[in-house]
């Protein structure tokens, strides 16, 4: 997970040795934590093969969605509405399927993000509205749509409801790694690591095996997307001008680039993706339904911000969050489990900072950490807290990291179209 | 001055026009006939009874309003009204279920230690975006997700009455409730609660607070410029808390005229769209708090007028579409008032500007 972790600024897409041999530690320390805190807990659950299956599974849809957020605020949009892009692409994905089959359901995904981009790029783009308004008001317009369209649609037909669509007959393919986990009928060496109950070997196999067995087309689509996306951003020529669209629109339009036009595209993109990731929700659970999306369009804003507007930073804050929900929906042990890694790595943060020196940042992961181990060791915590784990953690995350967050410099500010009449 | 009326009056006309446009559209191509849904909902919203209850509807969407109002001066967008008013509201509910005192002392201490939780609420995204620099949207959307499972938690185990299926907190009795303010006689619920005072003294606070003190003051320059404001002294930090602790407070009342004045408890009937109906509202009404007043009894109107169409074989859904509609056609709508009128003046201007000049040349 941390061997991407970087690559993103324009001078680190070159693979480096060093960050490369960093990347490689931090994964292994990272590993041997894991190991650790499965045998000092006794959590299988940890590192089993089902949680990291269920972990890459609940990480795409948020990852997708935050760089369909990524690819408007980059270019000086705000985008609050991605939940109501979402929406769009949830229903109309649940129409296509339907009618269509399980590839027709994710390309009817994002032309329902489509619908609602055209709609923000008209009203932020051209007129100049407000965009935290326009942003809200698509969230809200596209839940009372879905729901309307869907008592004309969805109602009286078999399967379907005013909250749900007839079911999608069939899914899409998955594929597995070939040789390591079974993949093209080879064999399934990392089950075999896992069920050998071997020490770290046995972990390793789990891990590795959940991110690699039985993956769907449509996951390994999404998470294409964000490297694509990286390279668009920081190495093509468009993706200067999306920056720069972002950063200081006066110039781009000085030096002849077309704000306009980019932001149009960039919107437009940004709830395509969207809208993609409500069609991926939909396949996982076969149909449309109200409410399908559950706050996560929200979810990806945070996880947006959280990774610093860099797909790098996106796809590290949406593993994190994936991660800790696949934890959360698991057994109780193995919450306990993550807090007590959590804790390990707040009270190592907290020691390096005043090592280094740095007494003031110290503080508050250490004060977290230790209460975190407080709270592990002491108080019995009630499974219905368990749903709350993937907030908890990014809460907790941001207390310890966020400090130097940089959004685009020209983010909301509206560049106006020169017309006749001033 | 007539100018400045007719403009402030024709943003919100002409947003409720455009909403009923679109509204129009959607229906007549779902095959509904939308003239007479537009008839049966007006008979039936105009009855006095209808019109009682959407008052009393509206008390919350205009608290709703004047506490997202209230961070919005300062440029501060508080998603996490949200979350705020259920946590301030199952607090309220279980305080006002257990205090033994008589009503005159248990109701004020109910309505200030709700908004207490819901500055307590809101203090978590404050102190990280002014100690931590996050951004405090991202820390109130988690905040609203961690109080779904609190507020769950807590009632599945700790506040929990009664058996069976039911779950809500413990009912509270005469002593606990809102008193009613009016009494119209007109037949069950037609009762004006007294929340209506609860959200006048909050609206009249608003003003005195945000368009008439110091700390108004302070808050709109270190919205316009945050620098200037640090320049001039004022601890924008402190502008920041403040902001977000008042809207929290106004937030944690939100909840209120439901638990004390319709459920007498909190469960499941607690509507959870209060937050963006609102917002709607605030949107609607630009933040000033008559505006806000107006448009909060509009939006309660349509939404209480609408509960009639599911009796006549339409879709009830068609309220919620109009409410959702006219947030962006209030926006809408005011930027084509604001640009109606800019042009206007222009032309104005350029007449006056030639009748000079023809002046000057036939003087010549």
């Amino acid at each position: 997970m941390t061997a991407t972790t970087d690559a993103a600024a324009p001078a680190r897409l070159r693979p480096d040795v060093r960050r490369v041999r960093a990347a490689v530690m931090w994964a292994l320390l990272g590993l041997g934590l894991l190991v650790l805190a499965r045998y000092l807990t006794d959590a299988p659950g940890l590192t089993s093969s089902a949680t990291w299956g269920s972990a890459l599974r609940l990480t795409v849809p948020i990852a997708v969605v935050a760089i369909g957020g990524l690819f408007s605020e980059r270019s000086g949009v705000i985008n609050v509405g991605l939940e109501g892009m979402m929406i769009g692409g949830t229903w109309v994905a649940g129409v296509f399927g339907w009618l269509w089959g399980p590839w027709a359901a994710l390309a009817g995904g994002v032309v329902g993000g489509l619908v609602f981009g055209a709609l923000m790029a008209v009203l932020c783009v051209e007129l100049g509205l407000n965009q935290l308004v326009v942003g809200i008001a698509i969230n809200v317009v596209a839940a009372a749509l879905a729901r309307f369209l869907s008592d004309i649609v969805f109602t009286g037909v078999p399967g379907g409801s005013i909250a749900k669509s007839p079911r999608i007959a069939e899914s899409l393919p998955t594929v597995s790694a070939p040789l390591l986990s079974g993949g093209f009928g080879g064999p399934d060496l990392l089950r075999a690591l896992e069920d050998s109950g071997i020490p770290v070997v046995a972990q390793f196999g789990g891990i590795l095996g959940g991110l690699t067995r039985d993956v769907s087309l449509a996951a390994i689509i999404g998470l294409v997307l964000i490297p694509l996306t990286a390279l668009v951003l920081w190495r093509t020529k468009f993706g200067l001008h999306w920056r720069a669209a972002g950063e200081e629109p006066a110039a781009l339009q000085a030096l002849g680039g077309r704000v306009h036009r980019t932001r149009w595209i960039a919107v437009l993109t940004g709830s395509g993706l969207a809208g993609f990731a409500g069609g991926y929700l939909v396949l996982v659970s076969q149909s449309y339904v109200e409410n399908q999306t559950a706050g996560r369009g929200f979810i990806g804003l945070a996880t947006l911000i959280f990774g610093n507007w860099m797909p790098s930073g996106v796809f590290l804050g949406s593993s994190l969050f994936g991660f800790s929900d696949a934890v959360g929906l698991g057994r109780p042990e193995t919450f306990r489990a993550l807090l007590f890694v959590i804790a390990v790595v707040f009270v190592a943060v907290g020691v390096l900072r005043l090592v280094r020196g740095t007494r003031r940042t110290a503080i508050a992961p250490l004060v977290l950490g230790v209460v975190l181990v407080v709270v592990y060791a002491v108080v019995p915590l009630p499974s219905e807290l368990a749903p709350a784990t993937p907030y908890l953690v990014t809460l907790a995350v941001l207390v310890v990291a966020g400090t130097t967050m940089r959004p685009p410099a020209a983010l909301g500010r509206v560049l106006r179209r020169r017309t006749p009449a001033g | 001055m007539t100018r400045r009326v007719l403009v402030t009056l024709a943003g919100p006309v002409v947003s409720v026009v455009l909403a009923l446009l679109v509204t129009t559209i959607f229906l007549e191509a779902g095959g509904y006939s939308s003239l007479s849904a537009y008839s049966v909902m007006w008979d039936y919203g105009t009855r006095p009874e209808s019109l009682v209850a959407a008052l009393n509807d509206a008390v919350p969407l205009y608290l709703a309003g004047v506490a997202s109002a209230f961070a919005l001066r300062l440029g501060l967008f508080n998603i996490g009204i949200d979350g705020q008013y259920r946590v301030a509201a199952l607090s309220g509910a279980v305080l006002a279920a257990n205090l033994p005192l008589p009503l005159p002392i248990r109701l004020p201490i109910t309505l200030l230690f709700s908004c207490a939780i819901g500055a307590l609420w809101a203090l978590v995204p404050a102190l990280l975006r002014i100690y931590r620099g996050v951004s405090e949207v991202i820390t109130s959307i988690l905040m609203n997700s961690i109080a779904t499972t609190v507020v769950a938690m807590l009632l599945a185990n700790v506040f929990r009455e009664g058996t069976g299926q039911s779950v809500g907190t413990a009912i509270i009795d005469e002593g606990g409730r809102m008193p009613a303010l009016l009494d119209l006689g007109l037949g069950p619920r037609s009762t004006i609660s007294g929340f209506l005072v609860v959200a006048i003294v909050a609206g009249i606070g608003f003003y005195l607070v945000q368009y008439r003190s110091t700390f108004g003051y302070t808050q709109r320059v270190a919205a316009l410029s945050p620098a200037a404001a640090e320049s001039a002294g004022i601890r924008v930090d402190r502008s920041v808390l403040w902001a977000m602790l008042g809207s929290g407070g106004l937030a944690g009342l939100i909840g209120l005229p439901h638990i004390l004045g319709v459920a007498y408890q909190y469960d499941g009937t607690l509507p959870t769209d209060l937050m963006f109906t609102g917002l709607a509202a605030a949107l609607l009404g630009r933040s000033h708090p008559i505006g806000m007043a107006l448009g909060a009894l509009v939006l309660a109107f349509v939404e209480r007028s609408s509960l009639v169409l599911g009796l006549v074989k339409l879709p009830t859904e068609v309220g919620s579409l109009f409410l959702a509609v006219i947030l962006i056609s209030s926006a809408v709508g005011y930027y084509l008032i604001e640009n109606a009128d800019r042009r206007l003046a222009l032309l104005a201007a350029v007449r006056r500007l030639r009748r000079a000049a023809a002046g000057t040349e036939a003087a010549r």
